[in-house]
């Protein structure tokens, strides 16, 4: 079979066409179009050129999906500076991007980060219920679960632009109720925990360990109420 | 966009100027993918330039006046049957930037493939 009738392949021009109809929504027709034209004649001569080499669907396939892959960092900027009527973007406005592509992808990392202890908590919880038939209170298990749940609702919200500060605002609640009930349930459950939890408060100081964790809470709640504050539709809207 | 200063070019748009250059005839310019291709065979690396970089490059070059750009003739495509080339000729504007980089930097001393922005 050629290339061309491979369905790799034919998946893989669909995928890069998808994509270039994404990255060109709301430019001027005749640019967009003529950037999906282009990209089409393109990919067409990729799978002519890998008929007459006799090269695999499948490796066209990959070929063609790491091209379009690696471009979209490029594609990207190429559409900002279409839509700024084609002049390259400002300093101050790109620096301001990159602040706010760095923190997103801190609460991002942050958030999948107390996801995963909410989750190995929820785990160990299970462990011992089976093994040993114990389990730490009711509220500790039912505030850990929803908790992890509610954290990673609000990493989806995140990463929706229009939900973004609301996502922040979602992950400041949740990540506090599963920073503090995930620990509270690990230090009861999980010996390695513990162990942890004593180097950390240097042990018999065992007051410290809330205190400890309050910190950490309070920490990631101002960073993410920071975030929604600076994502707010009406302030964005203020500024410009 | 501001034109550019002859001898001001990327790396990338370096390469594709020399390759260019290479791959026009008299009466034939260059496409997109033809071009990917001829870079990548020039290169240390196998993988072809990312759709994104190249049609950005060319796109800045197009605007800069370093590379002419038009549109097949449908009829040529609809014969051929394929979709119509966007197809590409180094200016003379653009042959004089080249001249210009080569006097400041031979191609001896190219930089790595890192070095030359390729994504």
């Amino acid at each position: 079979m050629s290339a061309q009738r491979a369905r790799a392949y034919r998946a893989s021009v669909r995928w890069v066409l998808g994509w270039a109809e994404r990255y060109t929504r709301g430019l001027p027709p005749a640019i967009a179009g003529s950037r999906r034209d282009e990209l089409a004649s393109d990919l067409w001569e990729q799978g002519a050129d890998a008929r007459r080499r006799g090269r695999s669907g499948v490796g066209t396939a990959v070929s063609i999906l790491s091209r379009a892959v690696r471009g979209i960092p490029a594609d990207l900027a190429w559409r900002r500076v279409q839509l700024a009527g084609g002049a390259p973007e400002p300093r101050a406005i790109r620096r301001e991007r990159r602040v706010a592509s760095a923190g997103l992808l801190v609460a991002v990392l942050v958030g999948l980060a107390v996801a995963a202890v909410g989750l190995a908590a929820l785990v160990r919880i299970g462990i011992v219920l089976g093994r040993h038939g114990y389990a730490p209170s009711g509220m500790t298990m039912s505030s850990t679960a929803l908790g992890t749940v509610a954290v990673l609702c609000g990493l989806v919200l995140l990463l929706r632009r229009r939900t973004r500060w609301i996502g922040a605002v979602w992950l400041a609640g949740s990540s506090a109720v599963v920073g503090w009930f995930a620990t509270v349930a690990l230090e009861e459950t999980s010996s390695t925990a513990q162990s942890i939890i004593d180097g950390l408060t240097g042990y018999p100081v065992l007051p410290l360990f809330p205190l400890i964790v309050a910190i950490g809470i309070a920490g990631i709640a101002a960073f993410d109420l920071a975030l929604a504050v600076a994502w707010f539709p009406g302030r964005k809207a203020a500024r410009a | 966009m501001p034109r550019r200063r002859p001898g001001q070019l990327l790396p990338l748009e370096r390469r594709i100027l020399e390759t260019g250059l290479g791959l026009q005839t008299a009466d034939a310019g260059f496409h997109g993918f033809l071009l990917a291709a001829a870079l990548s065979a020039t290169d240390e690396s196998t993988a072809l330039t990312a759709h994104g970089t190249l049609y950005k490059a060319l796109g800045r070059m197009a605007d800069a006046g370093l590379l002419a750009a038009a549109w097949e003739d449908p009829a040529i495509a609809a014969s051929a049957g394929r979709p119509r080339r966007r197809l590409y000729r180094v200016t003379a504007e653009g042959a004089t930037a080249l001249a210009a980089a080569r006097a400041v930097a031979p191609a001896d001393a190219a930089p790595s493939r890192a070095a030359r922005g390729i994504a």
